[in-house]
């Protein structure tokens, strides 16, 4: 019950929800707190001239070897968990729009190294990497935003860590919420298949954390 | 008249000296400000905004608002934000039940999206190990609401009033850019006179979220007289919330 109310505060100031409030008893604060930031994050406005939100996703990058990850077994895993969080971003609010046609950059090597080399690039600064994707990335493909995300897996650490990055064109900046697993948290087998899967709670995690990060554009 | 003239130098010169030493000084926000709280101009509670120059934080004032009243929030709840004093960005903001931080946001060195150090800012729940960054590409000053009534102040009082100002609003768990900007004068009830204030709004892609009016008194304080916050952004409710202020402390 604690934690909603923590929530609700942290989504928007005390004053901005007041109204929302005003006439309700204590308890049912709580109860309307979901419902409530749902209705007003769904109300902030997208970019003038559009109606939505668009987003686009490329597959996560290797931090330690400065490489794209596309092509692995764990890559393709976190890319459904990435979906899923993505997917369930856009029904909770209708603003948002997935790799619609004409608003969409392929999740290709071709672009998944475009986006690796421009993160990575040690001649460029932090301004001119973020510029350079949104010029060369995302504006010529409409796109607002581009889910993608870090994987690091040190031999020197005994977690993995999962770090999916969302970055917004509109509001010039990168959110992103760092996930750390084991690897036995992280990697199980599908005991009718016998194929590598992600372990449900870290798929669950990763997806949660994708949701909510858009939540924040 | 020769002691009268001398009088009025000195006088002069220890003012421009005082000018000189103080520049910033010449700023002057209210140490608490007493709001009522209105929903379609009915009062419907009370809340109080408090400023103090220096704050824990080194090199930081501190801006609260507590002691909300006259609904279901309680008073135990209370939100309090640390600014930069050189330029009234964010350091820190608080979210405080009674005296433990519930959550916060607070500006720290962290690992940037191509891996290297660099100034970030952090959410995180006292309930929860889990916290999200937000690495900005913009030079534009950190605000939240509570330092808003603050900046929107400041700004009026710098004159600097032709353009609209961007910002990197915290809004929620990260940051949305707006705009300021003042789309001219109005008239307020205030301790009952009428009394002239410059208007402010908040825009956040091109629509209004939040509007200040920002009033000088005969003392040369500026502060928020009235605070409206914009509900229903598609401008369909008819509900109004207001902010007003009813008495100051300096």
């Amino acid at each position: 019950m604690k934690s909603k109310l923590i929530r609700i505060l942290t989504i928007i100031s005390i004053a901005s929800l007041l109204p929302l409030f005003m006439g309700q008893e204590d308890c049912q604060i709580n109860d309307t707190v979901q419902q409530l930031m749902d209705t007003l994050n769904k109300k902030m406005p997208p970019p003038p001239g559009q109606d939505k939100l668009y987003i686009t996703h490329l597959t996560f990058m290797d931090a330690l070897t400065k490489t794209s990850i596309a092509n692995t077994e764990v890559a393709e895993l976190i890319n459904e968990a990435v979906i899923k969080g993505m997917t369930e971003a856009q029904n909770k609010n209708n603003k948002l729009a997935i790799n619609e046609p004409g608003h969409l950059i392929e999740n290709t090597d071709n672009n998944n190294n475009n986006l690796v080399n421009t993160t990575f690039d040690p001649n460029l600064d932090k301004n001119d990497k973020i510029n350079k994707i949104i010029n060369e990335m995302m504006t010529p493909n409409n796109v607002d935003v581009i889910v993608t995300g870090h994987y690091i897996d040190d031999a020197q650490n005994p977690k993995v860590s999962v770090r999916p990055l969302v970055i917004v064109k509109h509001n010039q900046k990168i959110v992103t919420k760092n996930l750390q697993f084991t690897k036995s948290e992280l990697m199980c087998t599908d005991p009718n298949s016998q194929k590598k899967i992600l372990c449900r709670a870290a798929h669950d995690q990763i997806a949660q954390a994708v949701q909510e990060l858009l939540e924040e554009l | 008249m020769k002691k009268f003239t001398v009088l009025l130098i000195i006088m002069g010169l220890v003012g421009l000296g005082w000018q000189t030493l103080w520049p910033a000084d010449s700023f002057k926000f209210p140490s608490t400000i007493k709001y009522k709280l209105l929903k379609n101009d009915r009062v419907v509670g009370s809340c109080r905004f408090e400023y103090e120059v220096k704050g824990k934080f080194e090199n930081t004032s501190s801006l609260k608002l507590v002691n909300f009243e006259g609904m279901g929030l309680t008073s135990q709840q209370w939100l309090q934000t640390y600014i930069f004093t050189k330029d009234s960005s964010i350091y820190a903001t608080f979210i405080l039940e009674g005296k433990k931080p519930a959550s916060e946001i607070r500006l720290k060195e962290g690992v940037g999206f191509d891996g290297s150090a660099g100034q970030v800012f952090v959410y995180k729940e006292l309930t929860s190990p889990d916290q999200i960054q937000t690495e900005l590409f913009t030079q534009y000053p950190v605000i939240d609401l509570v330092s808003s009534f603050f900046v929107a102040s400041r700004k009026v009082a710098a004159g600097n009033l032709t353009k609209a100002e961007k910002f990197n609003f915290f809004f929620g768990k990260s940051t949305k850019i707006m705009d300021m900007m003042s789309i001219g004068t109005e008239k307020v009830p205030y301790q009952g006179k009428e009394v002239s204030t410059q208007v402010l709004i908040v825009r956040y892609n091109n629509v209004e979220i939040f509007r200040f009016k920002i009033f000088q008194d005969a003392d040369g304080y500026y502060f928020p007289l009235s605070v409206i916050v914009v509900t229903d952004f598609t401008g369909s409710s008819q509900d109004t919330f207001e902010m007003r202020a009813n008495e100051i402390q300096k």
